[in-house]
């Protein structure tokens, strides 16, 4: 490891992020009960640039070294994971668009590089072919934020009159991501849930609507010039990216235990929980857990980075690695939650303390795809030489 | 166990069965409402399940330990609510058959009286002639809206200071119980899990309690006839298990969910079926071991320690210890198992409707209680280790 890569800049956004926290901290309820995250949230973190962290430098982005930007997306998923998460899932399409047609992210960021994606990949839609592109249909759960951004992403599976049209060399059936403006797709409010609730994961669904080639991606691999840069090369960037909001808000609530157990006399005790030697070991286990995964998650993007940088391709070796770091993170953070929990006693279940919005929160957010436990399989599949079952892992299979 | 209360166990089971609809129709009700349903307590109260414990000689159940744990256990994994509020009601009448005679006569009078309390913290109370009057603040007070008895522990004071209790060395500590009318529930149960238990806090504000209805409970006293039997001698034993019988049916529920779930789920980015999975079939089988496991364990602690009694000889210390690290490790198998369930269920863990987010809201709430907590292994490592025991239920 390891190159430049805390520069002054996310110094500065780190600030900005300081300087917006009662924003986001006065609206973290109001997320809650409403159940998508507030606009005037969405304003400042535009304000503060934090959505031009992953822009291209070509488009007027920041195009920051990797670890910086989870850095940002951490402090702000700790301040309310709402706003972490939706952060992160905005400004991550443009790894998306990095390998679209160059004229795709063209006019996508035509209006600025403060771009706020959302979308959602499965099950996928349906696209037919048309004159100029295609017309794609379909309904697709979790597009969080999907009721402020600007533009949608949607994974599609290509039909024809015989069915699903397939890839003439794999056989496999044709998928294509493909991007339209929010204002042709409806928000369906479906997103009752445990926790993340301020997110606004809600379904999207749109009807026949036409899809111009630039913006359609159909198994490339190719990346767009303004795209060329080591940020959107990095192993990871975008699984990891979502993880970090699951350590972020396990580590809020083990601050908030070293507040309780300052003053907390447990039930049937005489002494503060501080002095208890089960709570210093929950306490001292879960920070363990929640400094290591960032360790790993540091090492394993500035390892990926300077790869990257150095025009390496793409390889299984760091792809995986990359897959256990995401992993990591969530059970980092569900480990440390879970200690932290159960040393809150009762009070880790009243509403009156924040313990038991992190747990939802934390136990939540460990279930998307890109980190479930399910990936420890995805990891083992590589070890033992088999296909893995993840986009990253299984296109860099050899045979 | 012999075959007459194996019976009785069956028979009450086949009344739980019959409930069901019933506590299933109001399940939503009380979760929005934070309460169970009228229709609900009525309908236990009906199948005759308060008097699980109370003595037979005042038209009790007097189950054994393990058969009420096996009932308690099937009412929570219907509803973990019901379950709760029923096992603190069975604990509490328990711990009322400390009472003498008299006392024991009033309480009792109508055996299907609802009992709630708490046995921590103590409030405060006074010697007055006849009696005491007793003050309190109890928290977690589950039950008490269905109640008509209400447990206060209260410590002696004598010029505002806790009076010391010649007999025992320690605090002059009552069990009082009052008239739960003579309390005041607040609207305080603002929780993540176990909503509908209503646990609010009550304050008691300067309550007359005759004698009668009040016991040294760390004294030497006199056991009357009527509740000599080896369940009360087990007391408090036999309340601080059945705890432990709600994460465990909550977490079978949650079991049975995953096995309706895998046939039919087809996780994102997968072609199969759940149920075709190597990791979900690994983390059924696992959370089944576990829950199947720590039920096996808390019955084979009580009817140990019951035919103890039984045989008329007094319980060991390692008898005890048996009992409560079988009560909290009925917590710990019940954390690992619903945690093992909501993984495997993917996305489906958090939705709601999906049917196993407010399982798991439940059972992760329900385990941070005293009785069953991690800090219950701490209580019973210092007695393995010869040391001062730190648990009532140790020091009784």
């Amino acid at each position: 490891m390891t190159t430049v890569e805390r520069t002054p800049l996310v110094d500065e956004l780190l600030a900005k992020v300081e300087e917006i926290r009662p924003v986001i901290e006065r609206n973290r309820d109001w997320n809650e009960e409403h159940r998508r995250l507030a606009d005037e949230v969405y304003d400042a973190m535009i304000n503060a640039g934090l959505f031009r962290m992953t822009a291209p430098n070509a488009f007027g982005g920041f195009e920051m070294h990797p670890s910086d930007i989870m850095r940002v997306y951490f402090s702000v998923a700790k301040i309310d994971i709402a706003a972490g998460w939706n952060l992160n899932i905005g400004a991550s399409g443009a790894h998306t668009l990095a390998t679209f047609p160059a004229a795709g992210g063209e006019e996508i960021y035509a209006t600025g590089p403060d771009l706020i994606a959302a979308g959602s990949l499965n099950p996928p839609a349906k696209a037919t072919r048309v004159e100029g592109g295609w017309r794609v249909s379909g309904r697709l759960p979790f597009a969080s934020g999907c009721q402020r951004a600007a533009w949608l992403g949607a994974l599609c599976i290509a039909t024809n009159e015989s069915g699903v049209e397939r890839d003439p060399t794999t056989g496999r059936p044709l998928l294509l991501f493909v991007f339209m403006p929010r204002s042709e797709a409806r928000v369906i409010e479906t997103w009752n849930t445990m926790g993340m609730r301020g997110t606004g994961s809600h379904d999207i669904e749109f009807d026949s609507v036409f899809v111009p080639h630039l913006r359609v991606r159909i198994e490339s691999k190719e990346t767009a010039p303004a795209f060329a840069g080591p940020l959107y090369r990095t192993p990871g960037f975008v699984i990891i990216g979502q993880a970090v909001p699951v350590l972020a808000a396990a580590e809020r609530a083990a601050d908030e235990l070293v507040s309780l157990a300052a003053t907390k006399v447990p039930g049937l005790s005489r002494s503060k929980l501080a002095e208890h030697e089960t709570a210093q070991h929950h306490m001292g286990k879960a920070r363990t857990f929640i400094e290591a995964a960032k360790s790993f998650m540091y090492d394993t993007l500035n390892d990926g980075y300077d790869h990257a940088a150095a025009g390496e391709p793409a390889s299984l070796a760091l792809e995986k690695r990359a897959q256990m770091a995401a992993r990591f993170l969530a059970e980092a953070g569900t480990t440390a939650m879970d200690l932290v929990f159960e040393a809150a006693g009762t009070t880790g279940f009243m509403q009156s303390h924040g313990f038991e919005r992190c747990f939802r929160d934390v136990h939540s957010l460990a279930q998307h795809t890109g980190h479930a436990p399910g990936r420890y399989a995805s990891v083992g599949k590589v070890e033992f030489g088999i296909r893995s079952d993840t986009p990253a892992l299984s296109a860099l299979h050899a045979e | 166990m012999t075959t007459l209360e194996r019976t009785t166990v069956d028979e009450l089971l086949d009344r739980v069965e019959r409930i069901r609809p019933i506590i299933e129709e109001h399940a939503a009700w009380g979760e929005a409402n934070r309460r169970i349903a009228p229709e609900v307590f009525q309908a236990v109260r009906d199948a005759g399940l308060l008097r699980i414990w109370l003595p037979a000689a005042f038209g009790g159940h007097e189950l054994h330990p393990a058969g009420a744990y096996r009932l308690l256990e099937r009412i929570s994994e219907i509803d973990g609510a019901v379950g709760w509020n029923l096992n603190q009601h069975a604990a509490v009448t328990v711990l009322a058959t400390w009472l003498q005679q008299q006392g024991l006569e009033e309480v009792f009078s109508n055996p299907d009286s609802g009992f709630a309390g708490v046995f921590w913290p103590a409030g405060a109370a006074i010697e007055v002639p006849g009696g005491f009057r007793v003050t309190a603040n109890v928290r977690f007070a589950s039950n008490s809206q269905f109640a008509e008895w209400f447990l206060v522990p209260a410590i002696v004071h004598e010029n505002g200071a806790p009076r010391i209790d010649p007999q025992t060395g320690g605090p002059d500590f009552l069990a009082t119980i009052i008239h739960m009318s003579e309390g005041a529930i607040q609207d305080s149960w603002h929780t993540m899990g176990m909503r509908a238990t209503a646990s609010n806090d009550v304050l008691v504000d300067d309550v007359f309690v005759p004698a009668q209805r009040a016991v040294r409970v760390f004294a030497p006293r006199e056991t009357p006839a009527a509740v000599s039997g080896p369940l009360y001698r087990l007391a408090p034993w036999p309340g601080v298990q059945a705890h432990a019988t709600v994460p465990l049916g909550i977490a079978r529920a949650m079991v049975n969910r995953l096995v309706n779930l895998a046939a039919t789920k087809v996780p994102n980015f997968y072609e199969t079926t759940l149920r075709d999975r190597p990791v979900a079939q690994f983390q059924a089988a696992e959370a089944r071991a576990a829950v199947d496991a720590a039920s096996a364990y808390l019955a084979s602690t009580a009817s140990n320690a019951f035919n103890a009694l039984a045989s008329g000889r007094a319980l060991t210390m390692d008898e005890k210890c048996a009992m409560q690290l079988a009560a909290a490790n009925a917590a710990e198998a019940t954390i690992r198992a619903t945690s093992l369930v909501h993984q495997a269920a993917g996305t489906s863990g958090m939705r709601e409707g999906a049917g196993f987010e407010k399982l798991y809201r439940d059972a992760s709430s329900i385990v941070q209680h005293a009785a069953v907590q991690t800090n219950r292994f701490e209580s019973a490592g210092r007695v393995m280790f010869g040391l001062e025991p730190d648990w009532f239920a140790f020091q009784l």
